[in-house]
């Protein structure tokens, strides 16, 4: 907890990470507290209100149905966020597992494993996305599901790269001369010390992964109604762009400024877990 | 020569080369000889060291008795027992009687462990209580207070570093610890406990180092027979006294002068 | 002697070097003040974090940003005013590096460039007018050859590595005298080298110096290292200078109880028995101490050392020392 603590307050002395933490932490703070900061009942019609421009009483206006689009906003931010963060953390784990195993063990394994990696990174990722998400009903774990298991590639990569650096290290060495098993030596030497660099591109994923998934929702191959996420209730601004402005505009706005969030914040965790800063300033 | 039931290492026609790419795009492999069927034994309690410049091929021979490398060639035995022909689980036991302490203590310890941690992972005992007094024992072994338990290698100096990588290196009881170049990188002054820890180690461990260095001054002060190497021969071998007043081979005689140890005839 | 060794080519005065940590700044330097004489080389002998390199970095400023100096540190050019180098500008120090003054550093495989050939590295070095030259190539050879390399056309045309640790210390000391320096600061220049090609580069180093009239400051942990080269030589522990003085009075009667236990130290390591220590760690910067910084490993320390801040002062010896209890001159 310490740790967390230091990590923060080193965050907070860049301009670019107090920007990224406030932005990450207020929609955060939307997602999980969307009962309870939402002035209105996301899913309640009323038709006497439709598509009302902002006003006081409905800030970011209403849409087609008459739905407040703030509390909408506000409980598609569960929906963005949650498969932003479900879908990293899915590719997180399989890409960790995967760069690992091939930087650690290399041989054979590396390269088989790396070229798998090459190989679906050939694909198509969208059109796959649309293939799959199009064929099943799209509920939000599969949206996240899919997603993750396709963007894990580029985490895989960055970790066997370290992998290999530090599997060179004296450290790793020595204990090898202890006789820890390799699978001790791999978990509690080597992971560790590419922690950095997963946390780095796992932030980094997660506005990625936002934006794809408000792609494929503004397409209506997305979540599906009742639930809504940014890209869905942007999608309502499509039939009167002109008409109803504001309905794309503040869901295109919650979409930017969160992805603005966590970019800024993987940009400046990057600075921050930097071993070389690190000891710059010991 | 040396009574072959006390020895401990016996390397028989060693011979380790190294693959490395031309220097065109698409340059052919070149295989590089750095260690050229050298055989040499040790023997049990002894310290040996063997001197060359670097690219000589002394830390080459180190890195195959830990099991780093695999050679072209040859064999190493220790304790009778052959390195290469050991099955796996033999082999994490064997090893574990054969300890490095590495030049750069930075590069040697893991950033992320506490000191106890990284001394833990050395001791064979599943007991929490008995574990912790052992960590204890060893800090203290080699000068460092029980304090620094619960420290990260990085609030540790210099010379602390180093000390706590000996004490790493003792922790499974070792019967052979090879020393690369273990004070190069330090100051005179820490160079001096370091010297001073790893020969009183000696004086109550039954312990055989492996001295491995390019510096003669911490040779002489620490090693019983010396084997001088160049371009992956040894070209002299000897006691370390007989090396210090009256080197035979040419090139010995060389690295003396260049050390200022000796006068030019 | 030459009649030129009182001339002094670089003065520093009361230099203070703050180096900024966090939100805070941490103080190095304290009240440092020496002077180099011209044609001669000066030892700078400290231990790690004595702060002898930033002392060095800090006189051409390559110190990181937000670092804090105060004083005053001035250089002699062959002609015309002395020039305040705290007080110029990024642009103008520019012409002093390397220039005026040129600098080699202890590891020569990070101070050169990995993916330029060391010809090209060393012609980069070059003056402007002499670099445009056609004679650029001829004159990078000339340099490489002098720095004792046997095959200048070879190394010129290699990369770092595929150059031995002592070749490539040659090529960063014909790269930091391309510019014909007056002033050549070497930060522990053969430390990372083999033992045996130590003293190779040295007496390379020593012979150039007395070809063209360079003047040195020579960095080393190891004062008995340091006195076969140095006219003088000066002490820092804990980033304050303890003794100066000239090199065969230093060695032969130190008068601070610091500079003798290294010279003892020193010594002992070549005896080939078990070498004597100095009692105690050496400090690191973030520790305060107060009064003299030694009395705490000092066996001569009494009260007054503990609370008062021994002054710079005329030393038996001829030289400077900071110490309430020089040692007698035998």
């Amino acid at each position: 907890m310490n740790n967390f603590k230091k990590l923060i307050s080193k965050l907070w002395k860049s301009t670019s990470g107090r920007i990224g933490l406030i932005l990450v932490a207020l929609f955060l703070l939307l997602a999980l507290g969307a009962p309870l900061l939402s002035p209105y009942d996301p899913v309640k019609q009323n038709l006497i209100l439709r598509s009302s421009p902002p006003s006081f009483s409905h800030l970011f206006g209403t849409d087609l149905f008459g739905r407040d689009i703030l509390s909408r906003l506000i409980y598609g931010a569960r929906v963005s966020i949650g498969i932003g963060l479900g879908s990293a953390f899915l590719a997180v784990i399989l890409g960790s597992a995967v760069g690992l195993a091939a930087g650690f063990l290399r041989g054979r394994t590396d390269t088989v494993l790396m070229r798998i990696v090459d190989l679906l990174l050939g694909f198509p990722k969208f059109f796959i996305l649309l293939l799959v998400v199009g064929l099943g009903s799209p509920s939000i774990w599969l949206t996240a599901s899919v997603l993750g298991a396709l963007s894990w590639m580029e985490i895989a990569r960055v970790v066997r790269g370290e992998v290999i650096l530090i599997r060179e290290m004296n450290y790793v060495k020595a204990a090898t001369a202890l006789g820890l098993s390799p699978m001790n030596i791999a978990l509690r030497y080597v992971l560790p010390n590419v922690s950095g660099s997963i946390i780095v591109s796992a932030t980094l994923l997660i506005g990625t992964m936002i934006l794809i998934e408000a792609s494929l929702s503004y397409l209506g191959f997305g979540v599906q109604p009742p639930d809504a996420s940014w890209g869905t209730i942007m999608n309502q601004g499509r039939i009167d762009p002109l008409g109803t402005w504001w309905i794309s505009v503040s869901a295109g706005l919650a979409i930017i400024l969160s992805l603005i969030g966590f970019n800024l914040l993987g940009d400046s965790l990057r600075d921050v877990l930097d071993p070389r800063t690190e000891n710059a300033q010991s | 020569m040396l009574d072959s039931e006390k020895l401990i290492l016996r390397i028989e026609e060693l011979s380790i080369s190294y693959q490395s790419s031309g220097s065109g795009f698409w340059g052919n492999n070149k295989e590089i000889v750095a260690v050229n069927e050298v055989s040499l034994s040790v023997g049990r309690g002894e310290t040996f060291a063997i001197v060359g410049e670097s690219g000589s091929g002394k830390t080459s021979i180190a890195m195959s008795i830990l099991g780093f490398v695999k050679p072209a060639a040859g064999t190493i035995e220790f304790n009778d027992l052959n390195l290469f022909s050991l099955d796996s689980k033999q082999l994490r036991e064997t090893r574990r009687l054969i300890q490095p302490v590495f030049q750069d203590a930075n590069s040697a310890l893991n950033p992320r462990m506490t000191v106890e941690t990284i001394l833990g992972d050395g001791i064979a005992i599943s007991d929490e209580n008995e574990k912790r007094e052992k960590t204890i024992s060893l800090l203290k072994s080699v000068g460092l207070s029980p304090d620094f338990l619960k420290k990260y290698p990085h609030q540790l100096s210099g010379g602390q570093k180093q000390r706590l990588c000996i004490a790493r290196a003792l922790a499974p009881e070792p019967e052979l610890i090879i020393l690369d170049e273990p004070v190069s990188a330090q100051d005179l002054s820490i160079q001096a406990h370091i010297l001073r820890l790893l020969s009183e180690i000696k004086k109550t461990k039954n312990i055989t180092y492996l001295l491995i260095s390019h510096d003669l001054n911490v040779v002489r002060i620490l090693a019983d027979r010396v084997a001088v190497m160049r371009s992956g021969i040894i070209v002299e071998e000897s006691s370390c006294e007989k090396f210090f007043s009256d080197p035979t081979h040419p090139y010995s005689q060389e690295l003396l002068e260049n050390s200022g140890l000796i006068q030019r005839a | 002697m030459h009649k030129s060794e009182n001339e002094i080519i670089l003065s520093v005065q009361n230099l203070n070097v703050k180096l900024s940590v966090g939100d805070s700044y941490l103080s190095i330097i304290e009240d440092a003040s020496f002077k180099l004489r011209k044609g001669t080389t000066l030892g700078l002998i400290g231990e790690s974090g004595s702060g002898k390199s930033i002392l060095c970095k800090s006189i051409i400023n390559l110190l990181p940003g937000g670092s804090r100096l105060e004083g005053n540190v001035s250089f002699y050019p062959e002609s015309g005013k002395p020039e305040d180098l705290l007080s110029l500008s990024e642009d103008e120090m520019r012409f002093i590096r390397g220039k005026e003054i040129g600098f080699l550093s202890q590891e020569p495989s990070s101070s050169m460039n990995p993916v330029m050939k060391c010809g090209q590295q060393v012609l980069d070095a070059l003056p402007d007018s002499e670099r445009k030259n056609t004679d650029g190539v001829p004159q990078v050879l000339k340099l490489l050859k002098n720095s004792g390399l046997k095959e200048p056309e070879i190394v010129a045309n290699s990369y770092p590595h595929e150059l031995s640790g002592g070749m490539l210390q040659r090529v960063a000391l014909a790269a930091a005298l391309a510019g014909r320096p007056k002033i050549l600061i070497a930060d522990e220049p053969v430390t990372a080298l083999d033992a045996s090609t130590r003293t190779g580069l040295m007496k390379l180093l020593h012979n150039l110096k007395e070809e063209i009239g360079l003047s040195v400051i020579l960095v080393s942990h190891d004062i008995e290292f340091v006195s076969h080269w140095a006219d003088d030589i000066m002490v820092m522990y804990f980033g304050g200078i303890v003794e100066f003085g000239e090199t065969n009075k230093i060695l032969s009667s130190p008068a601070h109880p610091y500079t003798k236990a290294l010279v003892d130290l020193s010594k002992s390591f070549k005896s080939g028995s078990m070498p004597k220590t100095i009692p105690g760690d050496i400090p690191t910067m973030e520790v305060t101490i107060s009064g003299c910084s030694f009395h705490p490993r000092c066996e001569y320390a009494d009260d007054i050392c503990s609370t008062t801040e021994p002054k710079s002062e005329a030393a038996s010896h001829g030289g400077k020392i900071r110490c309430f209890h020089p040692l007698q001159q035998k």
